[in-house]
């Protein structure tokens, strides 16, 4: 029988009657608290008892001491004197036990105790909130920033809803976390100022498991939806190493500690080896990312390369929705096609290519790109967005054409310099197609096109 | 409302300035307040370290040995001129109710 245990849950740092509470239950079980780690809180095994758990606040201790300070140490000594002892602490939160029956409170002054709490929570907690919190917004912007440049590109990946949901779910944590102490505080100093006994406190962990369920239910689907293996495999080292980094970055301060490094030394330690492994994080994925484009790498992910005129290509068989066989009548069949894009429950953007290889380059290509919108109110967006791209690029623009030879309902083409241009968007009922056929085409062949085309995204 | 700092005392507050007339260890005082009281106040140990921290921070006692970590302290003038004064409202409260009530008696006994 093993003679100590550890759990690891969720809990709200203001949440005393929540772990009070939870681990007097533990000691009617046999089990005593002795450590609180990064790694979850270890218990010892005692005879089952009714022991009574006070969680106190003490502001002048941090997470990074090498040891109880003297005045810490002297706190203590006054718990100890009323026969409460230290079962474990993290930062400012301190637990003690007693085991009298009828034990005089540790605090017994209703407003000196709100606060202790409160210049505690202003020491520690708090300013951790605003920060991540603040960290957090930050990101929330530069991701609308990223939205109103590229609407489609952005929705329509996977990787950034889940980034979105991810900082989302920061700020819910985070909020949960401050509304929730601060909803607290203010009962509490009305409750101190009439003299009242501190109210007890509401944990919301319920609240904090359910959001860590939509984030990891959220990562998974992304994971799956990555389709390349790689990309998955990728996502899933980065997961690792996040919790890596911070399993090491406990390690590290619990070993400088052990050092005798100063509570600063320590936070300036920890905090750079993080940030610098981060960084090194960071520069790794945006690696992968440009390496996995093709247009940035062309022999990536290819079938097989080949040289002309001293230059390498890469020559790919993606399936494509629309061939240029199935448009016009054509005997060349050495041609690299390509797909890349990605797919989301808001659309999908998928771009497609059909090259002729390099030594039939007399052949015509096509390029196209399908976009498929799964939510109907944002089809406007979309095709504003599309409408838009084009003229961003400075002297082009769309003007509107006969949507018929399409059978499209809304169609343009681009223009520039005054020139039409082989390029063309064609709106049918939930998908836009931006056309670009590298040869002349006929308006029989743009009917073809069109009837292909409308049947994208049934 | 909040209490503005020490303008009045708690009774806690009172009593821990009241052991401190003679030089005391602050461990002490957790068993002297009971005992002075008959165990009808008692101060938390939580609320002991604070409230001696405060009471150092704005002069009213003053810190006189300290051996290791053990602290002994005793009442500065104004922590006594402090005492004096919540004791005169205690009194002046005393009075005023044994005014409105004797009055009662005293007119009851007329009638």
């Amino acid at each position: 029988m093993k003679d100590t245990k550890r759990q690891f849950f969720l809990f709200n740092f203001y949440d005393r009657t929540g772990i009070k509470t939870r681990l007097e239950n533990e000691a009617r079980k046999g089990w005593l608290l002795e450590k609180m780690t990064g790694f979850g809180w270890v218990f010892r095994r005692i005879e089952p008892a009714d022991i009574h758990y006070t969680v106190t606040y003490f502001p002048g201790a941090s997470a990074f001491d090498p040891g109880p300070s003297d005045r810490e140490l002297s706190f203590r000594e006054f718990c100890e004197h009323s026969g409460w002892k230290l079962a474990a602490s993290s930062a400012q939160m301190q637990i003690y036990y007693n085991e009298s029956p009828h034990p005089v409170p540790i605090e017994t002054d209703p407003e000196l105790e709100l606060e202790t709490i409160h210049r505690a929570a202003k020491k520690g907690y708090l300013p951790m909130f605003y920060l991540f919190g603040g960290l957090a917004m930050i990101q929330l912007v530069m991701f609308f920033v990223r939205l109103s440049s590229d609407f489609i590109g952005v929705l329509s990946r996977p990787s950034n809803l889940v980034t979105l949901l991810s900082w989302l779910t920061m700020i819910a944590l985070i909020s949960g976390e401050a509304i929730g102490y601060l909803s607290w505080h203010k009962k509490a100093r009305a409750a101190a100022e009439e003299g009242s006994e501190l109210p007890p406190t509401k944990g919301r962990t319920a609240y904090q498991y359910v959001l860590l369920a939509i984030l990891s239910a959220a990562l998974i689907a992304m994971f799956i939806s990555l389709g390349k293996p790689g990309f998955a495999i990728a996502g899933v080292v980065t997961v690792i190493f996040c919790i890596a980094l911070a399993a090491l970055m406990i390690k590290l301060s619990n070993k400088l500690k052990k050092l005798n490094f100063s509570a600063k030394a320590n936070s300036l330690i920890t905090f750079g080896i993080t940030i610098a492994m981060t960084l090194v994080l960071t520069a790794v994925i945006c690696f992968a990312v440009f390496a996995s484009i093709p247009s940035i790498a062309p022999g990536y992910d290819a079938d097989y390369t080949y040289e002309y005129q001293g230059v390498t290509f890469g020559v790919h068989s993606d399936p494509i929705p629309m061939r240029i066989e199935d448009i016009m009548d054509t005997t060349h069949d050495k041609w690299s096609t390509q797909a890349y894009g990605g797919s989301t429950f808001l659309m999908s953007e998928y771009e497609y290519s059909q090259r002729a290889l390099m030594d039939g380059q007399d052949h015509p290509s096509l390029s196209y790109t399908v976009v498929d919108i799964k939510l109907g109110m944002l089809y406007n967006n979309c095709k504003n967005a599309m409408l838009g791209k084009r003229s961003d690029w400075g002297g082009y623009e769309y003007r509107t054409c006969d949507p018929s030879l399409w059978g499209a309902k809304e169609a343009y083409r681009l223009w520039s310099m005054d020139e039409e241009r082989d390029t063309w968007l064609l709106c049918y009922d939930s998908v836009i197609v931006e056309f670009s056929p590298r040869w002349e085409i006929t308006a029989e062949q743009m009917a073809v096109a069109g009837g292909i085309m409308s049947s994208f995204g049934r | 409302m909040p209490r503005a700092k020490f303008k009045t005392l708690t009774e806690q507050m009172f009593y821990v300035l009241l052991c401190l007339k003679k030089e005391c260890y602050g461990l002490d005082i957790l068993d002297r307040v009971p005992q002075m009281t008959e165990g009808r106040v008692n101060v938390g140990s939580g609320t002991l370290y604070n409230l001696l921290e405060q009471f150092l921070e704005s002069e009213m006692i003053v810190e006189t040995k300290v051996e290791g970590r053990r602290r002994s302290y005793i009442l500065t003038d104004k922590g006594k001129d402090m005492l004096r004064k919540e004791y005169e409202r205690i009194n002046a409260q005393a009075n005023d109710y044994k005014k409105i009530f004797e009055e009662e008696d005293m007119s009851n006994e007329g009638h």
